[in-house]
């Protein structure tokens, strides 16, 4: 059984150097599941670590080194730099083929981008079953069972593999130094069979990134209390 | 740009208050650069009519035309296998250049990957506004809001699917007023080639949490406040929720606020004497609408919530009771009874569009024609089916006349004044032949009221599923496969290019809009005064965004 989790260094400029913690919080616990599937299971598990980008991101896969995973991958090539996520994740679905896995499991948002797309798009390039947003995830038999939040609920799914599951939540893997002078195994689009003119496309997709301070909710605040009731009442019909 | 598809969630048999929210956002965009808007509901059994029915509030809400999609599978909860392909299905009829999906279930189980089959471009809380008129301006915050990614549509190749979470007070007015056409379509979901969906394990979902809530936070010390807000919450149909901190006081009683946003994701909060602890911010970072009640202005709640009152809890609970049980009665929002008179079907020799594959598509329906299937069944005939017109260009089909049927005239049965709810036909969702059912009025060859017919309209519709004619009576209607019609059809496009009127509610002037940053007029009723923060006193409803500056 192979378990591989797709990481990305967590970055808080466009430019800057990583995070002193490396990865996001998500991709933490994607690696903490990954573990926990490994050791609560007698038969051979092995889990590898897979990213996309420049070497800086072998910073990364150093610390999911030093927590325990076994192998680490690298696919680079410069047109990563220019194109948007789906093209990113195009070579992540190729790399992934390439290196061969039965489950997939990547972090539910990235902390800097937070758009939660990449395992999906991984999934599609892969046409695998995909779960988004898992907060527990276990063996079950030779399937799995993925607890996740839905609506305001939780529901239990079994999946079979091979699959691809987004972690929300469960065990931390806890903290490792990063190996020192880890390197990854790195594979280049050749390698993985992928043509660097299928990514051209996506150049324009990437956007222009603008350093401009937004705040995500603008509060408004009322003189009194009443005036709440009339703007739920004029929001929508609550009463 | 084209069409906008929004994403609607049913939540218990209703649209969620962030799909209406998202398809008012779609209303403002679509009103300002020109576009039609489909509401894309996909269903497991058909909606119920009513006086206040579903597809009423999403064309009040701005839907041009509301795409119906019906199907066993489209039980919650919602799969990418299901819902997403459902989606893929309404897209590959029309095309969006803008896709919206409210911040929820849809958002996160379905949004990524139908973006990445389409090969599109996936924006999660983006600010839309309108550039020039033509263009849609796409800012997605990144890098903990210090950055945007910046996009313009009109520059854009590819569909664009956007998670939104619109600020209510920007969009809280529904805008519709006319009655949006229904467009019946089967979803593909594919040939079962495609990898199997998770398999939901047997029993109940677990840890259902309210989609309203009165949140309870250390703050409350008093047996009176939680008396208060017991009676406020009661009065807004809401769920009392409480902090841990909160609970470890031991106040009051009441089931602990969820941790995961994703399990935490209710359309309104209001918290009262919660001070904003990281924790409870994350809890609550799924929250389409949160109120925050607080007599400390600075407390850290205000930078999450929405809607802010500096005020103890015990009085402004009160306040909020009153005021609530003094309007318990009065209408919110007005429901058109009537239809807008119509003017009279224009024919057109436009043949179907050959980019879109309209097999899927069975019905092509204003929603009063539905409506009033059931009650004229009797004496309905199968036509055709009316190919769905599409071009780039197309205006907004609120101006555009449903030509399919006109209201019943005089002399059919007036559905309306009718108590018993109806439903819409399952079948029709089903038959892989599309038919448009008329009232019998307004069919020339159709028999006159009172003559028996042998066939009612569910087996008329059953039948339709074969490619041959179907004789109804002693009158042999017209029905063909799908794509093989060959007679002239009503189209919808006959109206000509000029922008549509607004609708009611709609600010089009152009004083009303920054060119840069078009956003809505401000939530009209409520006194709200500018941010502390800032101190200004110009921007009459929200504070302005802090130290904006762009290169």
């Amino acid at each position: 059984m192979k378990i591989l989790v797709l990481l990305r260094g967590w970055r808080r400029t466009p430019n800057g150097p990583l995070d002193m913690e490396r990865i996001g919080h998500y991709e933490r616990l994607a690696l903490g599941a990954a573990l926990a599937l490994k050791e609560s299971r007698d038969d051979d598990v092995s889990v590898g670590a897979l990213a996309a980008g420049s070497e800086t991101e072998d910073e990364a896969l150093a610390v999911a080194h030093a927590l325990g995973v076994e192998n680490t991958y690298r696919v680079w090539d410069p047109i990563l730099r220019e194109i948007d996520a789906f093209g990113v994740a195009q070579a992540l679905s190729a790399a992934a083929q390439h290196i061969g896995y039965d489950l997939l499991l990547a972090g539910f948002r990235s902390p800097d981008h937070r758009q939660g797309f990449m395992g999906p798009a991984v999934a599609d390039g892969l046409s695998i079953t995909q779960l988004p947003g898992a907060l527990e995830l276990r063996w079950a038999g030779d399937a799995l069972e993925a607890v996740r939040g839905y609506d305001a609920c939780k529901y239990t799914h079994r999946l079979e593999t091979p699959c691809l599951v987004t972690i929300a939540g469960g065990p931390d893997p806890g903290t490792a130094k990063p190996t020192e002078n880890h390197q990854p195994k790195l594979l280049t689009l050749d390698d993985v069979g992928l043509e660097e003119t299928r990514l051209r496309p996506r150049v324009q997709l990437q956007g222009e990134i603008i350093a401009t301070h937004t705040e995500p909710y603008v509060t408004a605040f009322v003189d009194d209390a009443s005036s709440v009731i009339e703007h739920l009442r004029n929001v929508d019909a609550f009463l | 740009m084209a069409n906008i598809l929004v994403y609607i969630e049913l939540i218990n048999d209703s649209a969620s208050w962030a799909s209406l929210l998202a398809l008012r956002q779609a209303r403002f965009l679509a009103t300002n650069v020109g576009a039609t808007i489909y509401a894309v509901l996909p269903c497991a059994t058909p909606p119920m009519y009513g006086e206040n029915d579903i597809i009423a509030i999403l064309s009040r809400q701005g839907a041009d035309k509301v795409i119906l999609m019906t199907h066993g599978d489209l039980t919650p909860p919602m799969l990418f296998q299901s819902h997403g392909e459902a989606l893929l299905t309404a897209a590959s009829q029309f095309p969006p250049a803008l896709m919206l999906l409210p911040e929820g279930p849809a958002a996160v189980e379905i949004g990524p990957r139908v973006a990445a089959r389409l090969g599109g471009l996936f924006v999660r809380h983006p600010r839309l506004s309108v550039q020039m008129g033509s263009s849609i301006r796409i800012d997605q915050p990144v890098y903990e809001n210090t950055h945007v990614r910046r996009f313009f549509s009109a520059e854009l190749e590819h569909s664009v699917v956007a998670v939104v979470s619109p600020d209510p007070q920007q969009f809280a007015r529904a805008l519709g007023t006319e009655e949006a056409e229904v467009v019946v379509i089967s979803p593909n979901f594919g040939d079962g080639s495609a990898a199997p969906r998770p398999t939901l394990v047997v029993g109940q979902p677990a840890s259902c949490q309210p989609q309203r809530m009165v949140l309870v936070g250390a703050g409350i010390t008093e047996a009176a406040e939680v008396d208060a807000l017991r009676e406020l919450a009661d009065l807004l149909k809401a769920d009392l929720r409480v902090t841990q901190s909160a609970l470890d006081k031991g106040l009051l009683e009441a089931p602990i606020l969820e941790e995961s946003p994703l399990v935490c994701c209710p359309d309104l909060v209001l918290a009262f004497g919660v001070h904003g602890s990281p924790e409870t911010l994350a809890c609550l970072s799924n929250v389409t609408y949160l109120v925050g009640v607080n007599p400390d202005e600075n407390a850290p709640l205000f930078k999450r919530a929405q809607l802010g009152l500096v005020a103890p809890a015990l009085e402004a609970a009160r306040q909020m009771v009153t005021e609530a049980k003094a309007h318990r009665d009065e209408p919110l929002l007005p429901v058109p009874k009537e239809l807008p008179e119509e003017p009279e079907p224009q024919e057109t020799d436009e043949g179907p569009d050959e980019e879109n594959d309209s097999s899927l598509i069975d019905t092509v329906l204003p929603r009063k024609t539905l409506k009033d299937a059931r009650m004229t069944a009797d004496t309905a005939e199968m036509e055709p089916v009316p190919k769905e017109p599409m071009t780039d260009g197309e205006p907004n089909a609120k101006t555009a006349v449903p030509t399919q049927t006109k209201a019943p005239e005089a002399g059919t049965q007036d559905v309306e004044s009718t108590p018993q709810a109806s439903k819409i036909d399952p079948d029709a969702a089903k038959t892989g032949v599309a038919a448009t059912i008329r009232p019998i009025d307004q069919l020339a060859h159709t028999p006159p009221m009172g003559t028996p017919m042998t066939v009612d309209l569910q087996d008329a519709l059953a039948a339709a599923s074969a490619p041959k004619a179907l004789r109804l009576g002693n009158h042999t209607s017209g029905v063909h496969p799908a794509g093989t019609q060959s007679t002239p059809v009503p189209s919808d496009t006959a109206s000509d290019n000029t922008p549509e009127a607004a609708p009611a509610g709609v600010a089009t002037d152009a004083e009303d809009m920054a060119l840069d940053d078009t956003m809505p007029a401000p939530l009209p009723g409520a006194d709200v005064k500018p941010a502390k923060v800032t101190g200004s006193t110009d921007t009459p409803t929200t504070k302005p965004q802090k130290g904006e500056q762009e290169p």
